[in-house]
């Protein structure tokens, strides 16, 4: 959904009901999760943590695994998730998973309902020095083109964590990566509880397809910069919360759709 | 070695044991050199270790090495350093003084389809011919989904048959192999001279047939051990992915448990 879409579904929302309208204010919407927050019970007992989910108020997910748990597939995935009556609008894969065989996973991700596939990790020894981020760049960027190539309209996009923000030989890694990635080609998952969120998005609007969010306490200022970058998606991470994990993510949708900005 | 009509023979042992660095981790996270120390103590020799365990440059790698008595025979990779960084890699390897880089782990998602299994053998090839030209032996590490078929073809055959002999050689972990259906040394007598080293670990009795330290389990070690002999296999790693704490006891267990199997 982009920002006309978002601004379109807020006044039929105000048409249909007038739920909005008496609360007042933009409501963060819509509000999604990241499933591996509750990765304990979703790898034992996937439809059960999907229906417990969407319970909760949560439509959007972002999946963790392309294919699903253990000795799921993609097909199956996705009849579990319109059951439940969740969309997923993105997966995390593998930096592997961007090399070869890009074609195939984009194509999986659509049917999936994704409309980006994200890349979440890149291991310490793939990151030694400067030179692996301009590289890294480049690869994003051939994922990107391999991604349009295949159709379906799948985005490759990258999701940071702290060591980006670090520099190295007095270079700041995320800079390269935005610096040096194609707008047309490669988006971004801001992790908003890292270094300074409202900075970026100021400074690369259009860029950060997504925001995540870490639970109860977000900063109703950094939202408004979000919504003045375009970011379409917010999506709640929580990492290893403690045991029931639903409890943390409801706790989490609660205190968002309460809030103002 | 069967001498059923002769003399009783002496005893053949085992010369060298090697320890997969991966077994210790958590150890080597607080104190790495301290532990290298203690391994070395034990008896062992050789290690099986990844290219970077550490922040380190290979050479003060090689440098802590050399000081503690070590010699890292195998280094391992992930598969991104195969698409990106290669030729990097190959040289720090052989800077560890490595004769076998060995890719250690494939993700799921990165071998859905026989299409990948193709794609991987290739890739193997490019990179095992990349390897040679620095003096190594690209390896490849097996887990238990290389033997559950996809479309009626078994991934690990796949493999071996699209593979070059000459670039491509396997590090056969006998524990997943054992999971993966097979009779380890029926098998390592069947790949002989595709195998170059083994991930030794055990299995427990249980239903589950969980990993155990060496000598712990129902593995006929003394069975596979001559196979590897007879064969000609001479590089062999003990590992244990969580062992009971301290590790090092473990690692101390399945060391002696092999320096006293009659092969």
């Amino acid at each position: 959904m982009n920002r006309r879409d978002f601004l379109g579904a807020a006044a039929s929302t105000l048409i249909a009901g007038p739920r909005l309208f008496e609360t007042g204010g933009d409501q963060l919407q819509p509000i999604g999760l990241q499933l591996s927050t509750v990765h304990d019970t979703f790898t034992r007992d996937p439809e059960g943590t999907l229906a417990a989910v969407a319970a909760v108020g949560y439509r959007d997910v972002e999946l963790y695994e392309l294919y699903g748990p253990r000795g799921w597939d993609a097909k199956r995935l996705r009849a579990a998730l319109d059951r439940t009556g969740l969309v997923a609008r993105a997966v995390h894969v593998p930096t592997s998973l961007l090399y070869r065989g890009l074609e195939r996973h984009a194509a999986v991700a659509a049917s999936l309902g994704c409309t980006y596939i994200v890349c979440s990790h890149i291991d310490p020894d793939e990151r030694r020095a400067v030179r692996d981020w301009h590289e890294l760049a480049a690869v994003f960027n051939r994922a990107g083109e391999t991604a349009r190539r295949a159709g379906g309209g799948l985005r490759v996009a990258y999701h940071n964590h702290d060591y980006e923000l670090a520099s190295v030989d007095r270079q700041v890694p995320y800079d390269i990566l935005l610096a040096e990635t194609d707008p047309s080609l490669a988006w971004f998952e801001l992790d908003a509880r890292l270094g300074n969120p409202s900075a970026y998005l100021a400074a690369h609007r259009g860029r950060f397809f997504a925001l995540h969010v870490g639970g109860e306490q977000v900063d109703p200022r950094l939202l408004a910069a979000a919504r003045g970058a375009l970011v379409e998606r917010y999506f709640v991470e929580i990492n290893d919360p403690p045991s029931p994990s639903i409890d943390s993510a409801r706790r989490a949708y609660v205190a968002l759709r309460q809030m103002r900005w | 070695m069967n001498t059923a009509i002769n003399a009783p023979t002496a005893a053949r042992h085992l010369d060298h044991v090697g320890l997969a660095l991966y077994t210790l981790r958590s150890e080597l996270a607080r104190d790495f050199e301290g532990t290298l120390r203690k391994v070395a103590a034990i008896g062992y020799r050789e290690l099986d270790m990844y290219v970077y365990e550490t922040t380190l440059e290979a050479p003060a790698t090689r440098a802590m090495l050399d000081r503690t008595g070590l010699v890292c025979s195998s280094a391992r990779v992930r598969t991104t350093h195969l698409y990106r960084g290669w030729e990097r890699f190959l040289d720090a390897a052989a800077t560890l003084g490595a004769r076998y880089i060995t890719l250690a782990y494939l993700a799921p998602e990165e071998i859905v389809t026989l299409a990948d299994w193709h794609e991987l053998a290739e890739l193997f090839n490019r990179c095992g011919a990349a390897a040679a030209r620095h003096g190594l032996t690209f390896c490849y590490h097996n887990h238990e989904s290389e033997f559950v078929a996809i479309d009626g073809t078994v991934p690990y055959d796949l493999l071996i048959a699209e593979t070059d002999p000459g670039l491509v050689k396997l590090q056969v972990d006998v524990y997943w192999l054992t999971r993966g259906g097979r009779a380890p040394a029926v098998e390592l007598r069947r790949l002989a001279g595709r195998v170059a080293t083994l991930h030794l670990k055990d299995m427990d009795a249980t239903p589950a047939r969980g990993i155990a330290t060496v000598g712990r389990g129902t593995i006929d070690f003394a069975a596979l051990m001559r196979a590897a002999i007879d064969t000609g296999i001479s590089h062999w790693y003990v590992e244990e992915d969580n062992p009971p704490a301290p590790g090092i006891d473990a690692v101390r267990f399945a060391y002696q448990y092999l320096e006293r199997l009659d092969v």
